[in-house]
């Protein structure tokens, strides 16, 4: 199984965080937190400012130290690894990355590429032909191993060297269960679910607004992401509307207005209706499936009885 | 102003100005001297016992929970202490809403229990978003307690379903969806001297296994009123009703003060886990943890997803809408709006455990109600922690 961006940022929120045995926590227990998610930063490379946007940045003030952690397929890219290679703490602490209770003055940086096992013996062969020294961690569902380098910071250097194992562990999806280059069907749920949380209160709103709900991180993305998050919420929408949901949100005259059609927020069989739609609809995103007129339930359930049998 | 009809001579509610005297008020039924009227058009001198109720009231001003409350109650009116409001029912009951908490109101009543039941049941239905009930898990009952212990009650309805355990060969219509074969237990003990001691044994024993989530607890504390002997008996529910019985309302309002703080502290501590980006001067810091609700051994999830459809749904207890999506055979995540409020929360639920992502902003009640109700309906030794192994019902070490 081949690992997604979101798999890995999951994972090192999941390390960060208190988790009551279900995913370990080895980086909690030097201090580390999450500080972003996607957040650009300027590097320079060669006389030139590189715009880099790292999947997930921790840090510890215990150790005066961020991670900055890149999540890749097998391909290399010269540039990009080379400005990763020359990110510095100082350069995410003048970009306002790094929050006033770190030692600002003395925070060290490692950028670190995580990759699934089978790509990684190409990751590293890329790595050696543009001569770059970038550590790698090669992950999958048993563990993270450090392959390729070494971090400059020793205590989060031993965590990956030994390897962090995984067994009777339970992958975390729901610290960002989906980012702007998700397909359509992994952003569907957290984007109808906002929807939802929209019915029940107003009879209009934005595609803004419907962004900020669905995306806790919303503020912390760049322009750029904020665009792309903007595009696929549209599609989804332009979809519903045409969709399983011809019947209870349509466009207005304005543009990024949006209005729901028949809303009765009080009625439960109105919500218990919504929902079976909404549910509807999602799940034949995410099972790939075109739209027809009339088409039988795939509500999740039976779905998955369905499977199960 | 007019005297309610059905209200005969005494303290009439509309009189009722102050706390003073709503302790007077609320003191003339404990005591015997309230006089109401009988079917047959007669004024008769009974005892009755006060009625409060604990209810999450989300709002901004009291002006807006006066407007919220008037579907329920016509007359919704304030008086002279800011603090409380006087709400009249459909049929002319009256209520006294103390809203000195900025979060939690309490409605008091002395009006018979299946007509107050009744419209504090029409108020946290939903039809107005932002009323809740507070829910009581049994820690928290056990917690609450002012004095001796003097009764319990415990009550299951096994309406989760997907399940299996031992019991379900002797049960076997628990697996049905057929609301009116569900297995129901109830027990009962009312017993002054020996409750506690009944209530310890029934819970190290292995009978009634799963089934032993408290419906209310009951406890009485002697009060010496200058010098005269008297008592006070409080019966406290799972769904933030508290009953009092006795001779002084001063020791009734005093407990459920006490179990207003408890609460409001529970839920304020259920809150601080909750997952929320700091903004700091220079950045951001990722704060909060999930919650886990634990299941225990001795029961499995059979079927995973007739499991999470009978908790997300939009109807009492639960009040939940929710996406779920399939991951594994073995694991199911849903995305999820609480009605109470309309807010987010999701939940990866597994066979073993469900760990439950509440971000910051979302009500914190959500948790209590879905903890509370796991454990009247799927076992009652299912285990609400926090990520980093605390149990904030009682704030214990799991360790």
């Amino acid at each position: 199984v081949k690992l997604t961006e979101l798999d890995v940022v999951n994972a090192f929120f999941g390390f960060c965080t208190p988790m009551a045995g279900t995913w370990p926590t080895p980086l909690l227990s030097l201090g580390y937190q999450v500080i972003g998610v996607e957040a650009e930063v300027i590097t320079v490379l060669d006389g030139n400012d590189r715009r880099l946007v790292p999947d997930i940045v921790c840090a510890s003030p215990i150790l005066s130290h961020s991670l900055c952690v890149d999540a890749k397929s097998a391909t290399v890219t010269e540039t990009q690894e080379r400005a990763y290679e020359s990110l510095t703490g100082r350069t995410l602490v003048t970009q306002g990355l790094i929050p006033p209770e770190f030692d600002q003055s003395s925070l060290s940086n490692d950028s670190l590429l995580v990759t699934s096992r089978d790509n990684e013996p190409k990751l590293h062969m890329g790595l050696e032909a543009i001569n770059v020294g970038l550590p790698v961690v090669a992950a999958d569902e048993s563990g993270f191993d450090l392959t390729r380098g070494q971090l400059t910071q020793p205590d989060i250097h031993r965590v990956f060297a030994e390897g962090i194992r995984l067994s009777n562990a339970e992958w975390p999806r729901s610290f960002v269960p989906f980012n702007s280059r998700s397909p359509i069907g992994d952003a569907a749920p957290i984007i109808m679910r906002s929807l939802l949380q929209l019915v029940l209160r107003q009879d209009r709103f934005t595609v803004v607004e419907l962004a900020t709900l669905a995306i806790r991180h919303w503020d912390l993305c760049g322009p750029t992401e904020q665009k792309s998050f903007r595009k696929t919420i549209r599609e989804l929408l332009w979809r519903a509307e045409r969709e399983e949901l011809s019947n209870d949100v349509k466009r207005t005259g304005k543009e990024q207005v949006w209005e729901f059609v028949g809303r009765k927020p009080s009625s439960v069989q109105y919500l218990d209706a919504f929902q079976d739609r909404v549910s509807q609809f999602v799940t034949r995103l995410q099972a790939g499936l075109e739209f027809q007129e009339g088409q039988p339930l795939l509500l999740s359930a039976e779905v998955f009885r369905d499977e199960d049998e | 102003m007019d005297r309610a009809p059905n209200r005969p001579p005494g303290i009439d509610p509309r009189d009722v100005q102050s706390r003073r005297d709503l302790a007077r008020y609320l003191d003339q039924s404990l005591l015997g001297d309230y006089v109401m009227l009988t079917e047959a058009d007669e004024f008769t001198q009974v005892s009755t016992f006060v009625k409060s109720y604990l209810i999450e009231a989300h709002r901004d001003s009291n002006q807006e929970l006066a407007r919220s409350l008037r579907p329920i109650f016509p007359e919704v009116r304030t008086l002279a202490d800011p603090s409380m409001m006087l709400a009249i029912d459909k049929k002319n009951n009256a209520y006294f809403a103390d809203v000195l908490d900025q979060r939690f109101i309490v409605l008091h009543s002395i009006a018979n229990t299946s007509d107050t039941d009744f419209t504090i049941s029409k108020l946290v239905d939903g039809s107005t978003q932002g009323f809740d009930r507070a829910w009581m898990p049994t820690e928290f009952l056990l917690a609450a307690q002012r004095g001796q212990m003097t009764g319990f009650k415990f009550g299951f309805e096994r309406f989760v379903q997907g399940l299996w355990d031992s019991e379900t060969d002797l049960l076997p219509s628990t697996t049905r969806n057929d609301s009116t074969r569900r297995a129901r237990f109830r027990l009962a003990v009312s017993e002054d001297v020996t409750a506690e001691r009944d209530y310890a044994e029934i819970q190290s024993a292995s009978v009634f296994s799963g089934r032993k989530a408290l419906d209310h607890i009951q406890f009485s504390a002697k009060v010496n009123d200058d010098g005269k002997k008297g008592y006070i008996s409080n019966r406290v529910y799972a769904d933030g009703k508290i009953i009092g019985n006795g001779t002084s309302i001063g020791s009734h309002l005093i407990t459920v003060e006490s179990v207003l703080s408890l609460y409001s502290a529970l839920i304020s501590r259920i809150e601080e886990h909750s997952m929320l980006w700091s903004k700091t001067d220079s950045g951001y810091i990722h704060r909060g943890e999930p919650f886990m609700i634990v299941f225990p051994h001795d029961i499995a999830i059979s079927s995973m997803p007739d499991f999470v459809k009978s908790i997300i749904r939009p109807t009492k207890p639960f009040r939940l809408l929710g996406l779920p999506h399939r991951v594994t055979d073995d694991r199911i995540d849903v995305e999820v709006v609480d009605l109470h409020t309309g807010d987010p929360l999701s939940m990866e639920v597994t066979r073993n455990w469900m760990r439950i992502y509440l971000p910051s902003g979302s009500c914190g009640n959500v948790i209590a109600r879905l903890y509370s109700n796991l454990q009247h309906a799927m076992h009652s030794s299912v285990e609400l922690v926090t990520g980093d192994g605390e149990i904030p019902i009682t704030r214990n070490s799991a360790e």
